[in-house]
Parts: structure tokens; C-alpha cells; sequence
């Protein structure tokens, strides 16, 4: 016996040798510095064979990867391990031992092990190793993942579930850390919870995931309890893992459903809002052109009578000519009523065409010149030459300027007065939610690509409680007879046609500037191959008597 | 001078007494009024008038109607015909039949004479029954080209 052995003499190495438990002392390298005639015993080999042999020589061969790296993890962890050892006989036969492994601290460490229990493989068996391996079976069986994992995160013990899952035997994954086998997020995930497990000292659950042999991302719910030594203290963590991927694959599924019943039931809202909104439109239509009808022929009435009196000669009375004039004007503001109701209700089809944005406003800006300068308002022009052509109904767009630049034009004071006109490319903000009319498929959404035509003044401005409701119908702030109060509601009713937002901001005393926005023609439609159509698209089938383009900046309600 | 024959069919008897009123002290028009809508084709039949003014929207029956009848008929099928209407949107007069019956010339009421008288004129000169002089004078009271 060459090897170092222990001094002989010390009272418990003869306790060790006369001891009925077979044990043996280990050093790092595995080889069998001591064993006792017991070990001797349970291997069927001689003592003397036994004493300075590798203890690799006597296990099987399969195991001894796995072995050498628990016992070096022993060495390095120190403390009481309880494993299973599977032997080799001298007579051949196989031979598992439940093993309990302790490293003793020295001069040098050793490790100490004591087999406590033996069962042959293939042979008959204790009532408890039975049991034991019945509880083997149950964890091997059970559709979940069972695993042990020691105070370093190791892994002790898996069942063949938890092996199968991650493509490995069980003892390829015994002995490894989570980070050798998952990615790194998941590896801390994993090790963080029986952290908690430990500190908390009790049993927690987790909501676990990881991805499968095939790739599949899995869910589990986990139970994880703290495992105890003899003494108490706290040695590992185990661990149950159920399979809710289908649960929560179902779950998700149930709130994908729901996302899409929420938003079904939105639109279906939005969609209810629109039709009663178009159904009071409608009626509003309806009560309009009826109304015209039965306002107009008194009026053509009472327009032939002013027409017959206007022959009469002039001396007939003194204030004859005055009262007729007056009574001309008052046939005329009636009609102007009655046209902006049923320009306002009548859903009219638009005559769109590709033009140039800047040249419809520009030419826009003449008809309020005369005003203007009679008020003294000073006029700024900013147009972007980038916006191009959109797609436009140009009568009704001009009405909708003519109809602003109006009442930025009353806005103002007398030769302070200020409008700047402004073009420019822009980005549809946050959608409106007061919209009404137009169909969800032509409206602009937000980050669109907009074409933006501002009026801006520096006049009284707006109340913000007048400037929610600008927009609506016979709204207005102007004396009786001086607007309609269909003004701007005709005005958005136009923009929304052409699938467009108007939006307007305010500061009381320091001025007011609505903004149009329109969608951008495409770079195509711009390369100049539409040709454009006559500005006049006028048809002509009706006559309104009076209504020519001079006309036109009075035919405008104010707001 | 020969004065132009005008059949008035209007439901709202006070518009074409004062129509009438306007149109025979100009001394160019004879003017016959027609109040009920169902008569104005069998009037036109007895009046053969040089023009007919109709309006649309008449209870018993629609002037669109009156222009199929009178088309059907020889001795009116020529007759210009000037629908005076106080309806307002194109999509509104497009619901009645009017707007299969072609280039009818439609004037929106109320109308003020100066335009009327231009637009009976031009008729009366397409259809060659116009004289230079009253259609000149027209021309400058009117004070602008019809759309039609």
C-alpha cells in the first residue's frame, strides 16, 4: 500500500475499519485512499484490491462522466450529498447503492462515502427501494417536470419528462447549471425563483416558460419547495412544473377574441353614431328641401310683385324706391337662408379633380381683396410650393376659403388687422373623435401625409366654449340677419366629403387660425400626366336667379 | 307687332296672376294662366302658345309629365318649354321626370323679370319665333348670360 494513508493509529480509523456500513475515503481524484472491510465486502473483491484502486473501476462505466463531475462539485461545494452509485461486483453483477457522500475537511479534503442502502439490478428488492421506485415511476410518468437543484443551481435530479423536453438524457442534464442549458434570461429567471423559494423558506409558485425540443415556447406553472437536511438547513430546491401552454394558448386566444369583440363592438358604435347622424342629416335634408320649396314660392311671389311696383313711375311716393330696394334685399337674404340649409343637408356628389393647391387658394384671395382693403387688414401669403396637387371639388373647396377668409376678415380690427394665408406638407395629428359622415375607409388616420391650408388672424378669437361648438348648425355669434349660422357647418360638411379634417384653434385676443387638411396626391398623380379639367364645371341646369360669381363672398354664412 | 302667346302652368294662382301682371305690360306677351296641373296639356291644345312656362312640383301631376303629354301631341310637340321650379339641388330635380325629358331650360325661383324675359327671348329665338328688337332689349336688361 504505496498511497498515503491515514496515520493507523488514531481511534477512529479502527471504528471506520470495524464498522458494518461499507464505506470508503476518496481524495479528488477519485481513487480510494481507505475503505473499510464492509466496502470490501459489498463489491466482492478483496480489501487490499480495493485500497488505492480508483473508485471509476468499480462503477459503471456509462456513469463515470457524471460521477467525476459530481465529485468534483462536492470537493468544491462541500457538505453531505445523498446519491446513488451504481457498482460493479467482483462476481459481475450489478449493484445500485443509495450512497451518502460527506467531504471532510483536513489537512487535505476528502470525501466520505457510506453506502446505506443497496439494491441489485434486475434482482429483488427492499419493500422501500420498491417504493422508492414506484415514486420513480410516478415522476418519470407524470405528465410534469420534477427536478432538484442544489444550493448552486445544479441540477440533482430531473425526470425523464423534464430530459425529453430539453432533448437530453437525465444524466447529461444532472450536474448542470440552468445557464448551460438556457438562455440567459431564462437561466436567471429560473435561479432568481428558487432564490425566493429559499429566502421565503416555503412553497411558492411561478409562472415559468421556456421553449421545447421543437422550438415551441411552453409555459409552466411551477411549485417550488425548499428541500431540507436532517438538521434543517436548507440544501436545495425542488420542483413541479405543469404544462399550461395549452391554457394559456387558449387564454390567449380568449383575449385575442375579446380584443376583437371590444373593437367590433367600438365600431359597431362609432358605426350606430354615424347612421343616426345620418339619419338626422337625412331628415334635416329632407325637412330642408321641403322647406325650400314651400319658402320659395312665396318668395318668387312676392319678387313679381316688387317687379311689377318697380315700373310704376317714380313719383308715385317719396320713399317708394327705398322701401322696394329694402324689400328686394329681404327676398334675397330669405333665398340665401333657404340655399345655405340645403347646401348644408344635401349630401351632393363632389366633382373632384387634381389641382393645384396653391393656385386654388391664391385665386381664392381676390374675392376678399375689396374688404380688405377697405378694413386695411394687411394680407401675408405662405405658400409651400411642395404641396403640390390634391384631389378637390374647387368650387366647394373655394366656399370653404371664401367662407373662412370671411370670418377672419370680421375678426379682425380695423388697420391692425392681420391674415396670413399658409400652405404646407404635413402629418395628419391625433384622429378627431367628433367625426361624423365620412366613411372610415376615406378618412385620414393619424401620421397620414396632409396637405394643410391655414387661415390665421389676429382677431378677437374664439371662446373655448364657443369653439366646441363653431361647427354645428345655426351656431353663431353674429347679430340676427348678419349669418346663417351654417357657415362653418356647411364648411366641414365639405371638407369631410372630400375625406378631409378641419380643425380650429383659438386664443381670445390673440386671434384664431383654422386648418384644412387634405389628403396628398401620390408622387404619381403629380407627374403632370392628368391633364386638368375647365375650372367651370358649372352644368348650368339650374338658374338661380342673382347667382353669379359676384355674388358669391355674401352667399356665405359666418360662424 | 305680333305679341308673343305665353301659357303660365303654375299651381300657386297668385305667382302667375302677377306673372302675368309683369309679362303683358312689357306690351310684348299675351299670357294665359293655368292653375291645375292635369288642364295644362289640354290649354296648351286650345291657346297654341309660342312658350309655356311650366313649374315642376304641382299636386296631380308633375311638369314632367306635362312635357311627355305635350310632346306626344302634334300641335303643342314644338312648344319651347321653360320649367320654373323652386327646388334647388340638381340631385333633388334629377328624383322626377323632368330630367329625362333633355335640354329643358330650368330657371330657379324666385326669378326677377330681367332674367325671365332673357330666357324667354333666347327660347323664342331658337325656336325661331324671337324678333331682333325684343330679344336686344332683353339681352341688355338681363345683364348677363343664362347658364344653360
Amino acid at each position: 500500500m504505496d498511497a498515503p494513508s491515514l496515520p493507523a493509529n488514531l481511534p477512529w480509523k479502527r471504528l471506520f475499519h470495524a464498522g458494518a456500513t461499507p464505506t470508503y475515503v476518496a481524495d479528488r481524484s477519485g481513487r480510494i485512499v481507505d475503505a473499510n472491510r464492509a466496502f470490501a465486502d459489498f463489491l466482492r473483491y478483496p480489501l487490499g484490491e480495493v485500497t488505492g484502486a480508483p473508485v471509476m473501476s468499480f462503477t459503471a462505466p456509462e456513469d463515470q462522466a457524471c460521477q467525476e463531475r459530481d465529485f468534483e462539485r462536492y470537493f468544491d461545494l462541500g457538505g453531505h450529498y445523498l446519491h446513488e452509485i451504481r457498482f460493479l461486483r467482483g462476481d459481475g453483477r450489478r449493484v445500485t447503492g443509495q450512497v451518502v457522500t460527506t467531504v471532510v475537511e483536513g489537512e487535505r479534503r476528502l470525501m466520505l462515502v457510506e453506502i446505506c442502502e443497496e439494491r441489485a439490478v434486475g434482482g429483488t428488492r427492499s419493500p422501500l427501494v420498491q417504493s422508492h421506485d414506484l415514486l420513480r415511476q410516478i415522476i418519470d410518468k407524470a405528465p410534469m417536470l420534477f427536478f432538484l437543484r442544489d444550493l448552486s443551481g445544479r441540477y440533482v435530479m430531473i425526470n425523464n419528462r423534464y430530459a425529453e423536453l430539453l432533448g437530453k438524457a437525465p444524466s447529461d442534464v444532472e450536474g448542470r447549471t440552468p445557464h448551460e442549458l438556457f438562455p440567459p434570461d431564462l437561466a436567471e429567471t429560473y435561479l432568481g425563483h428558487d432564490a425566493e423559494v429559499m429566502r421565503a423558506d416555503t412553497s411558492l409558485r411561478f409562472e415559468e416558460n421556456s421553449r421545447d425540443q421543437h422550438g415551441k415556447m411552453r409555459y409552466w406553472l411551477s411549485v417550488k419547495t425548499p428541500l431540507h437536511d436532517k438538521e434543517g438547513n436548507i440544501i436545495g430546491v425542488g420542483g413541479m412544473a405543469s404544462d399550461i401552454t395549452e391554457l394559456k394558448d387558449a387564454q390567449e386566444e380568449m383575449n385575442n377574441l375579446n380584443h376583437y369583440l371590444e373593437s367590433a363592438n367600438r365600431e359597431l358604435r362609432s358605426m350606430q353614431d354615424q347612421l343616426i347622424q345620418a339619419e338626422k342629416m337625412e331628415s334635416v335634408g329632407r325637412l330642408a328641401a321641403g322647406v325650400a320649396h314651400e319658402v320659395k314660392n312665396p318668395l318668387a311671389l312676392i319678387l313679381m310683385g316688387l317687379e311689377y311696383f318697380s315700373q310704376l313711375p317714380e313719383d308715385t311716393d317719396p320713399n317708394f324706391r327705398e322701401i322696394l330696394v329694402e324689400m328686394r334685399k329681404a327676398v334675397r337674404r330669405a333665398e340665401k337662408i333657404v340655399h345655405g340649409l340645403v347646401d348644408f343637408s344635401a349630401s351632393r356628389q363632389l366633382e373632384i379633380q387634381t389641382v393645384d393647391v396653391n393656385r386654388v387658394v391664391r385665386e381664392t384671395l381676390p374675392f376678399i381683396k375689396h374688404d380688405r382693403l377697405r378694413k386695411g387688414v394687411e394680407l401675408v401669403e405662405d405658400f409651400a410650393p411642395e404641396v403640390g396637387r390634391v384631389r378637390l371639388d374647387v368650387q366647394k373647396f373655394e366656399q370653404v376659403l371664401l367662407n373662412l377668409l370671411i370670418n377672419a376678415l370680421h375678426a379682425v380690427e380695423e388697420k391692425t388687422g392681420r391674415l396670413r394665408v399658409w400652405t404646407r406638407v404635413g402629418v395628419m395629428p391625433e384622429g378627431d373623435p367628433i367625426e361624423t359622415g365620412s366613411r372610415a375607409a376615406e378618412r385620414l388616420r393619424k401620421g397620414d401625409p396632409v396637405v394643410m391650408v391655414g387661415i390665421e388672424d389676429n382677431g378677437r378669437g374664439i371662446s373655448p366654449q364657443d369653439l366646441d361648438r363653431i361647427f354645428d348648425p345655426f351656431y353663431t355669434t353674429k347679430a340676427t340677419g348678419e349669418g346663417t349660422g351654417l357657415g362653418l357647418s356647411i364648411c366641414r360638411k365639405i371638407i369631410e366629403l372630400h375625406g378631409g379634417r378641419i380643425v380650429a384653434r383659438s386664443e381670445p385676443g390673440r386671434g384664431t387660425t383654422m386648418t384644412i387638411m387634405l389628403r396628398m396626391v401620390g408622387r404619381t398623380a403629380e407627374g403632370g400626366d392628368l391633364v386638368e379639367k375647365p375650372r367651370d364645371k358649372d352644368g348650368g341646369l339650374v338658374v338661380q336667379s342673382g347667382e353669379r360669381q359676384d355674388d358669391q363672398e355674401t352667399d356665405i354664412g359666418g360662424r | 307687332m305680333i305679341k308673343k302667346r305665353i301659357l303660365v302652368v303654375d299651381d300657386e294662382a297668385g305667382f302667375t296672376k302677377l306673372l302675368k301682371f309683369n309679362l303683358e305690360r312689357t306690351g310684348n306677351y299675351e299670357v294665359r294662366e293655368e292653375n291645375v296641373a292635369t288642364r295644362a296639356a289640354q290649354a296648351a291644345r286650345i291657346f297654341l302658345p309660342d312658350l309655356i312656362l311650366l313649374d315642376i312640383v304641382m299636386p296631380g301631376r308633375d311638369g314632367g309629365d306635362v312635357v311627355a303629354e305635350l310632346r306626344r301631341h302634334s300641335q303643342t310637340t314644338h312648344i319651347p318649354v321653360i320649367m320654373l321650379t323652386a327646388l334647388v339641388a340638381r340631385n333633388e330635380i334629377s328624383r322626377h321626370s323632368v330630367a329625362e325629358s333633355g335640354e329643358l331650360l330650368m330657371l330657379g325661383k324666385p326669378v326677377d323679370m330681367a332674367t325671365l324675359i332673357h330666357c324667354i327671348e333666347e327660347q323664342l329665338y331658337l325656336h325661331g319665333k324671337g324678333t331682333a328688337q325684343a330679344s336686344g332689349d332683353s339681352a341688355e336688361t338681363a345683364g348677363g348670360e343664362p347658364t344653360s
